[in-house]
Parts: C-alpha cells; sequence; structure tokens
C-alpha cells in the first residue's frame, strides 16, 4: 500500500459530499437529474462513490420500516439489545482467590518476638492479612518479614515491593526499609524498593518519618530516597495508575525509555529481556500491558518502532529490524 | 435501470453493515473519533480503486485488517506512540472476525435507530421522506401535495437522508460497540 497523507478526508468534506450525494438521489428520483453527469461525479473520485453508497444504502433501509408502524415501533422498544456485562463479580473473585490469609494459618504468634519472612518468586504475587486489620499483597521477587505484638506490627522491605491497607483500627504499623523506618497511619501505600531506591507513595493516609527530623508524607505524595538522601514529591493520578498497576497485573508505560521500561519488565519475567544497542533502549513508549506475560508488548514494539526480539541464550535481545 | 454498480452493492450489503466494528477498531489505534472516522474512510477509497474487491473472500475480516494496517502506518508516523492502542490487537481482530450475534445485534439496533431518527426529522423534511416512501407517492405529486416546487422538495428529501445517514453512523452505544474491550476487561 502506498503512503498516503493523514487525514485525507476531513469530517467536513465528507459531510459535503454526502449532501451532494443526497442530492443526487433525490433528483435521480425524480427523473431531474442528468445520468452522464451523475456518473462522471461519481466516478471522479472513490469518496463521492462512498458517499453515493451511504446515501442508497439509507434510502433502500428506510424501504425496511413499516410505517406509520405503531406495531413496530413497540416490538422494538419491548427488544433487549444491550448485553448486559458484569465485571465486577469476576473481578472480585479474582481478587480474593489470590489471597492466603496467614493469621488463620496459625503462623502469627502475638507474643513472639521473633521475624515471620515470606518471599515472591518472580512472576509471583501474594496476598497475606496480619492480624485482620492489615493487609499486604507482594509483588513479584519480593522479600519481606515482619513481627507482630499487641501493640505494634513491624514490617521489613527487604527488596521488592508490596502495597499495604491499613485500617483504622490496627495496631502501630511500622515499615522499615532501606534504613529509612515510616509509621503508618490508617490508609492504603504502596512500598517499593527495587535497585537501591526506596519509593513509598502514600495513596491515602500519612506515613510519617522517623529520623533526625520528623517528616510527614501525606495523600497523594511519595518519599524517593536513594543514597542517603530523601526527597518528597506530589504524585499525579496518571502516575498513581502505574503505581498501582501492579495490583491488577498489569505493567504501565507512560512516554518511558525502552531501557527503563524493558528493567521494569524483567522484574516479572524468567526470561530476561536485553537490549544491546543503546539508540534502541532511548526510543521512547507509553502503554498498558500484562505484567505475566510480554508477548504483546514485544508485539507492540515491533508493529510501532520496529524494534523485534531475538532469542539468545535464554534471554530476549532486542534488537532494531534491518 | 439500476443506479448501483456491482462493487456499489458490494460495497453496501457487505461492507457498510459491518462500519461499527472497523470504527471501533480504528477508535482503538486513534483514540479519537475523526480519525477513526478519516482511517475507515481512507480503507474504503482503496476498496474503489480497482477490481481487487472481487477476490475478497470475507469483506469485514479484509476492512478490519487494512484499518489496522493504515492504522500502524499512521502510529509509525507520531513521535510517542501509545501502545494500548494496539495492545491486544490481534485478539480484537479475532474477536472481530466472523460473523457472529454481534450482527443482528447490530441490525436490530440499526433499525430502531432508523426508526428513531425518522422520528426526529425536522417536520418539512419528514413529511416529504414519508409521502415518497412510505406513502409511495410519486416526486412530483409529493411536491403539489405539499405546495412546494420539485426543487425544494428534492433538497428536503435530500436533507433527511443526509440526516438519517448521519444517525445511522454515529457510534453504537459502547456496551455494543467493541465487544472486544469487554471481553478483554473480564479476563
Amino acid at each position: 500500500m502506498s503512503e498516503q497523507p493523514p487525514a485525507t478526508t476531513s469530517a467536513s468534506r465528507r459531510e459535503t459530499l454526502l449532501e451532494q450525494a443526497a442530492l443526487w438521489r433525490a433528483q435521480l428520483d425524480s427523473g431531474t437529474a442528468d445520468l452522464t453527469e451523475f456518473e462522471r461525479w461519481r466516478d471522479a473520485d472513490p469518496a463521492h462513490a462512498i458517499a453515493f453508497a451511504r446515501i442508497a444504502s439509507t434510502w433502500s433501509s428506510v424501504e425496511d420500516v413499516a410505517w406509520p408502524g405503531a406495531e413496530l415501533s413497540t416490538a422494538i422498544d419491548r427488544g433487549t439489545i444491550m448485553p448486559r456485562v458484569t465485571l465486577s463479580r469476576r473481578r472480585a473473585l479474582a481478587w480474593f482467590t489470590g489471597t492466603v490469609t496467614l493469621g488463620a494459618a496459625g503462623l502469627i504468634t502475638h507474643q513472639s518476638l521473633a521475624r515471620e519472612a515470606v518471599e515472591t518468586s518472580t512472576g509471583e504475587r501474594r496476598s497475606l492479612n496480619l492480624q485482620q486489620s492489615v493487609r499486604l499483597d507482594m509483588n513479584t521477587a519480593t522479600a519481606m518479614s515482619w513481627r507482630a505484638s499487641s501493640n505494634e506490627v513491624k514490617l521489613w522491605l527487604d527488596h521488592g515491593e508490596i502495597a499495604v491497607r491499613v485500617a483504622a483500627t490496627a495496631a502501630l504499623l511500622l515499615i522499615e526499609a532501606s534504613n529509612i523506618e515510616a509509621r503508618l497511619s490508617a490508609g492504603v501505600y504502596n512500598a517499593r524498593f527495587v535497585d537501591n531506591i526506596l519509593d513509598l507513595t502514600v495513596v491515602k493516609g500519612a506515613a510519617q518519618l522517623r529520623g533526625k527530623r520528623v517528616m510527614e508524607v501525606t495523600t497523594g505524595h511519595r518519599l524517593l530516597a536513594a543514597a542517603g538522601t530523601t526527597t518528597v514529591q506530589p504524585v499525579s493520578a496518571q502516575s498513581l495508575d502505574a503505581i498501582e498497576a501492579w495490583q491488577r497485573g498489569e505493567i504501565v508505560f507512560h512516554d518511558t525509555q525502552l531501557s527503563v521500561a524493558v528493567a521494569e519488565y524483567n522484574r516479572y519475567l524468567q526470561r530476561k529481556l536485553m537490549i544491546l544497542d543503546p539508540e534502541v533502549g532511548q526510543l521512547r513508549i507509553g502503554g498498558r500491558f500484562n505484567s505475566a506475560d510480554a508477548s504483546t508488548f514485544l508485539r507492540a514494539i515491533e508493529v510501532t518502532l520496529r524494534v523485534t526480539s531475538v532469542q539468545s541464550n535464554g534471554a530476549v535481545v532486542l534488537v532494531r529490524k534491518t | 435501470m439500476s443506479l448501483l454498480r456491482e462493487i456499489d452493492r458490494w460495497f453496501i450489503d457487505e461492507v457498510l453493515p459491518h462500519e461499527g466494528r472497523y470504527l471501533a477498531l480504528a477508535r482503538r489505534l486513534t483514540g479519537n473519533r475523526d480519525q477513526a472516522a478519516d482511517l475507515v474512510h481512507d480503507a474504503y477509497t482503496r476498496l474503489f480503486r480497482d477490481e481487487a474487491w472481487r477476490a475478497i473472500d470475507h469483506p469485514p475480516a479484509y476492512v478490519l485488517r487494512m484499518v489496522r494496517n493504515l492504522g500502524i502506518q499512521r502510529l509509525r508516523r507520531t513521535k510517542i506512540v501509545n501502545f494500548a492502542s494496539i495492545a491486544n490487537l490481534d485478539e480484537l481482530e479475532q474477536a472481530d472476525a466472523g460473523p457472529d450475534p454481534f450482527d443482528r445485534m447490530v441490525a436490530r439496533h440499526e433499525l430502531r435507530r432508523l426508526v428513531n431518527a425518522i422520528r426526529e426529522l425536522p417536520a418539512r423534511c419528514r413529511d416529504v421522506m414519508i409521502l415518497r416512501r412510505f406513502e409511495e407517492l410519486p416526486p412530483r405529486e409529493v411536491a403539489e401535495r405539499l405546495g412546494l416546487s420539485l426543487s425544494t422538495m428534492e433538497k428536503r428529501l435530500a436533507r433527511a437522508l443526509v440526516l438519517l445517514t448521519r444517525a445511522l453512523q454515529q457510534d453504537p452505544p459502547s456496551s455494543i460497540q467493541d465487544p472486544a474491550t469487554s471481553q478483554r476487561q473480564l479476563s
């Protein structure tokens, strides 16, 4: 197919052609049109033929309508046309089947000062409830531990990513990662400690940092900490969606460098993606993908960025198409 | 005498009834209603260029593929690609490929839409349409009965046709517009 400039036919031109075609149809109906003229007009441009075909289609569809057709109209009104799709129940089911309630299995002993450890492997997700009032969702390749007593629950995030939901009735909840300790009040949090960067996002609630100076991170803000420096930034709704995407089994990029996107994807993949050509790594992408399956992602970069994937020693190498 | 050529009939019977699907796909590729309509129109234009249409086995699938290819060509010209638009493209096409209850649903829906659109025509256009197409009065008699010149009557009939065509072209409600989307949300 030949390349064409985009939007060759604007909406207003299509509208004008439709009007011309309709007038032709009406004049042909009354016999006032010159047939040769009409054919010349129609042959002049496929867009003319398309407009006329549309009008002709309407012209004949009108015949399918019985009129005045009170009876017909009621029959149509009675028809149930819309399919009903219930999303919520399926979603809710998926959500709960993933839950493992360790509390019920007796793994948490309130008096014990020993730390309980739990891990997820690559691609795995797990959910746990601590003391009925704290819910944890663990993302891929995450290692953490916790200790619960009657008045305090403390979490250590060694690496990986967790979402924490804290009920108002929860005991004092402390989370520690990368030498930063935060006290979480009732709310929803996402904590991520990957490549020595801590990102604690407060979706809802407040996190109080303990340390030399007291700092509070409030709803819609994130604490970023790396190599001893910390900063607090506001989080846009778009970023928040991307931050929480993993809980829906998704991975979301917004105008992200391919190298960064690949590193992010690799957290979830057994067979890692690799980029050797730095130029390929600098291409930018955006989109929403399935975190468990990179095939759509690979296909997407192939069809639009012309970057194809080559299997090599258990890895997948992304190269420019030649 | 038939005013419609073979290709016109083929287009009206085989291609046009599935327009909702092409638009749904184009909309996913472009993220924009006007551009989606452009894209679909572009694909139609190519159908009318030569005799190749005679060799097409499954016109809706063919047009969908064309919309997809043209859409990707356009995506390549944009700097920042929104991958959401082509993620799951294959599933979308598969979901759209064959005839299914969706077609019947659309047909019923269109008939209802047409009835509503006729009801909502401006009275002067509707009167002309009813006398000509339902009462089947000859054009000159329609004009006479309404006290119009023949040319005014033609203009009103044409206006009615444009309004009805436009009503039929409008996006169907979202619940049937893109069945693949709802399937995707389920999984």
